[in-house]
């Protein structure tokens, strides 16, 4: 693949331009599983290039193709050169200077060996064992669909012509189980869970996944509407998660330098309140979303981008980066593993301090304005009273100014976070409306 | 006849190589498309991007399992190899295709008067300046203007062992203006788009400067919006983009594969009043021109309209070829997938509720007080309860029969049957959303169409901060 690179340079130099090349291979199988049997099988072996190409006054232009012969290099490369033509001069464009270049001398463990020889029955019999589970959980969890089981290795090779070579691999395990149950009355609920890791032997047993997917198919039966009305909420960890990545897209560096972020103008100021610190940690060994460099070939290195509920950095990429006259934070590709530092309080705790108000367990719909700093989605839950978990809710919406709701943030749980790179622990948070009756 | 990507005889050789260890079906599906891009910020164009697709999915169908394997060349060896691939779902001894036949007189439903391979870069570019120009001119609130085309041109070759053979050429035109207004420290940003499998015609219907003042338009009024109140109160909805209803509301839950595996709150519905009487629902694929519009499905099927609701009883679901062979009906032409990469799964392509006959401005005076939703941000639907959720972005009060403030922030949510037996008039002006909906389904995207006439639905819940 390097000599691949080095022929689209060379094109891209033969035609006046600097730039830069990325191209993958890809090797994939997944499986679909319904009611103990294998339904889908897939697989491929796939691969892509893409020549960036820059002219004078770094005008951008850029090619990909999946025919990776090298008459078709070639073809792109000079396509890209051509292009720049009518891309404009940008002062903000270019490489990231060579000195933040580099990649972390650590071993991510993001590569497992153990993909070569899988074992792919196993991994589908492991999704089947976990719907197995799931079915068992309770005689009302009585169908399923779209449980499946899937592994991926991913290559990537980068270089510039400047002289950046860079090459990762990595990998990603996992199934997952989504099951129907149906009460007396006819009434149905979903429940979902899955596991997903960079190791194989890493992966959570099926009668863990199992269970949990059939005990979130039968969570929600008996539930009702509550009245609309302002109440202090407790997201669970899984929605607060959700919240966390809505706060990842609101600092990340695009939508700051377009002005279409609420936090556009933040840095520097307590925009959450004391309990939150978020740290984007690209380092840590094994977890999904870590990487050595990111897409530019920028240096990962761990970030606090909140503390104490101060906005420290923005999440950038060589453009934003210059363009905002931030800091390099290698961010190019967005995100690593974004991760809301867990306080103290158990849930049992975070409960009685809910006292009266609604559990939110999963958020449903898109429902977010990140240039008004909105929220507003679906929701299904818990109510508590009384910090007493009275009912399940269903059929509400929950609707919040973001800036108040992360000043809202009264207490941070103590829960393990979950295999997600974007991950927080659960949140206390005053500040949500409640639509219901 | 069209130039097609594989040969008729090298289809055969895959078929029969798919179908070595048995199987009741195979296809052979192959893509070959560019893709164009441009995009301009600050008045200049930012980059520009063109990226090819080649590549050759295989699937094999043996009872409910599916085989599946995809490659990234067009030469013979790799071909049986992929074919060999998907082959190994079944285990038995081999299955016949049948010889395979050119369809002929295919429908031609994206004729372009002004060809996209006829339109200059030049050109291209000179549409992103007036859009961005336009959309500066609107409003000195106006802070920061992003506007891009992108069109594709697409062929592929459909070859399935029940004998279909055919070849597509799909253009597809997207326009996409994005506009963020500041107001103090209140910042507000909105997006307006349109296209479809079209070629530069579009723009005689549609101007850049008409696309980036909507976009403009849709974000300064909320400089002027109030929070939108929570609870349940009456609705309308009004033409066009409002469609999302309908395709959350109830297309997906009749897409068969959820209703031949009894996930999805329609199964075994057929014949039964799901809806109010004022309901007709129809998923057409013969709109000219439209994004969700299709010649041909990715299964090699011809498809019509099919109509899913006919004044509240539900006449039947949308097929792909496997749910059909295993429900035993005939295929809608519903077949379809994102690529080669995918396979196909029963996927809406333009989905409407048919006009009735009520005067638009009757519906909105009848509501004492209530919700006017105008346009949308996107939806989802958990297939199997068929609660539905949809973000508006563009909403007013109605008060008194008049449409009044507009409010911010408005959610609505609903339970699909719940909310069609609560559709209490429908007005007479069906219109066509413009192009710019992208359905995403098992991980697919697809682009579709929807549409709507001014309808009244007597309650259903809002979120809001008020």
């Amino acid at each position: 693949m390097n000599e691949l690179i080095d022929l689209a340079l060379g094109t891209l130099k033969a035609r006046g331009c600097a730039g830069y090349v990325g191209a993958s291979t890809r090797d994939e199988w997944s499986a679909d599983v319904r009611l103990g049997q294998i339904e889908t099988v897939e697989s491929a072996a796939t691969r892509g290039l893409r020549v960036t190409a820059l002219g004078a006054g770094n005008r951008t232009a850029s090619c990909t193709t999946a025919d990776i012969a090298p008459a078709a290099v070639r073809a792109v490369a000079e396509r890209a050169a051509e292009l720049v033509a009518y891309a404009d001069e940008d002062p903000y464009g270019g490489l990231p200077p060579e000195a933040e270049r580099g990649v972390a001398a650590i071993d991510l463990k993001t590569d497992d060996a153990a993909f070569a020889g899988l074992d792919r029955a196993a991994l589908a019999k492991a999704a089947i064992a976990a719907e197995a589970t799931a079915m068992a959980h309770d005689p009302r969890v009585s169908n399923s669909h779209r449980s499946g089981a899937s592994a991926t290795r991913t290559r990537h090779w980068y270089g510039t012509s400047d002289g950046t070579r860079v090459e990762t691999a990595g990998t990603r395990f996992g199934y997952h189980v989504v099951v129907v149950a149906q009460d007396a009355a006819g009434e149905r609920q979903t429940g979902a869970w899955g596991t997903m890791a960079r190791s194989l032997a890493a992966l959570k047993p099926p009668a863990s996944v199992g269970g949990e997917a059939g005990r979130r198919a039968v969570q929600g039966f008996g539930w009702k509407t509550v009245p609309s009305g302002r109440a202090r909420v407790l997201l669970h960890r899984d929605v607060a998660s959700q919240l966390l990545g809505i706060i990842g897209g609101a600092i990340s560096g695009g939508a700051v330098y377009r002005g279409s972020s609420f936090l556009a103008g933040a840095l520097g100021t307590a925009v959450a309140s004391d309990v939150v610190t978020i740290v984007d940690d690209p380092l840590l060994p094994g977890e999904l979303g870590s990487r050595r460099c990111d897409g530019e070939g920028v240096r990962s290195r761990r970030l606090e981008v909140i503390g104490r509920g101060h906005l420290a950095s923005f999440l950038v990429d060589g453009y934003a980066a210059r363009r905002l006259k931030h800091p390099y934070t290698g961010h190019d590709g967005g995100a690593s593993n974004l991760r809301l530092t867990p306080g103290s309080a158990s849930w049992d705790d975070l409960v009685r301090e809910l006292g009266t108000g609604l559990i939110v367990t999963q958020f449903h719909g898109f429902g977010v304005d990140l240039a008004a700093g909105t929220i507003s989605k679906g929701a299904s839950g818990f109510w508590v009273a009384d910090g007493r978990v009275q009912h399940p809710v269903q059929e509400v919406t929950v609707a919040g100014d973001l800036r108040e709701l992360l000043q809202g943030i009264r207490a941070v749980g103590d829960d393990p976070l979950t295999e997600s790179p974007t991950a927080s622990p659960s949140l206390l948070i005053d500040g949500f409306t409640i639509g219901g009756k | 006849m069209s130039e097609h990507l594989l040969s008729s005889s090298l289809c055969e050789r895959l078929l029969a190589e798919a179908l070595a260890r048995g199987g009741d079906a195979a296809d052979v599906f192959a893509e070959r498309g560019t893709t164009r891009a441009l995009s301009y910020e600050e008045g200049r164009v930012k980059s520009a991007s063109e990226s090819r697709r080649l590549g050759v999915g295989i699937r094999v169908v043996h009872g409910e399992r599916t085989g599946y394997a995809y490659c990234e060349d067009l030469d013979e060896a790799t071909l049986l190899a992929t074919a060999r691939r998907a082959a190994l779902i079944a285990d038995g001894a081999p299955s016949s295709a049948s010889r395979l036949k050119e369809l002929v007189g295919l429908p031609s439903r994206y004729r372009q008067e002004l060809p996209l391979d006829a339109a200059t870069t030049a050109e291209r570019v000179a549409h992103l300046k007036r859009a961005s120009d336009r959309a500066f001119a609107a409003d000195p609130r106006v802070q920061w203007v992003s506007c891009s085309i992108a069109d594709s041109d697409s062929l592929v070759t459909i070859a399935s062992s029940d004998g279909a053979f055919v070849t597509d050429r799909r253009p597809m035109l997207r326009f996409n203006v994005n506009v963020v207004a500041r107001s103090g420290d209140r910042r507000e940003s909105a997006t307006s788009g349109g296209g479809g499998r079209q070629g530069f015609e579009y723009f005689r219907r549609r101007s850049p400067e008409e696309l980036a003042a909507e976009a403009a338009r849709q974000a300064l009024v909320q400089f002027d919006a109030i929070d939108c109140p929570a609870g349940a109160m009456p609705v309308v909805l009004a033409p066009a983009t409002s469609g999302i209803l309908i395709h959350e509301a109830v297309g997906h839950g009749l897409e068969a594969d959820f209703n031949r595996k009894g996930v999805s709150n329609y199964s075994g519905q057929v014949g039964q009043m799901v809806a109010s009487p004022l309901v007709t629902v129809v998923d057409d694929a013969a709109i000219d021109g439209d994004r969700g519009a299709i010649n041909v499905d990715d299964e090699g099927v011809v498809p019509q309209a099919t109509t899913l609701i006919e004044n509240g009883r539900l006449m039947g679901y949308l097929n792909d070829r496997l749910s059909s062979r295993l429900m035993n009906v005939a295929p809608t032409g519903n077949g379809r997938r994102e690529s080669y990469a995918s396979v196909p799964i029963p996927r809406m392509r333009v989905t409407y509720l048919a006009a009735g006959t009520d005067e638009p401005a009757d519906i909105i005076a009848s509501v004492k007080r209530g919700l006017y939703a105008v346009n949308f941000r996107g939806g989802s639907v958990d297939i199997s309860k068929g609660d539905f959720n949809f973000n508006v972005s563009e909403a007013y009060l109605i008060e008194d029969g008049k449409v009044t403030r507009p409010v911010r922030g408005a959610t609505l949510i609903g339970n699909g049957p719940e909310v069609l037996r609560r559709v209490s008039r429908v007005g007479h002006d069906m219109r066509l959303s413009d192009g710019m909906w992208t359905c995403g389904k098992d991980g697919q995207g697809c682009p579709v169409g929807q549409g709507l006439p001014t309808t009244l639905i007597s309650e259903m819940t809002v979120g809001g901060r008020a």
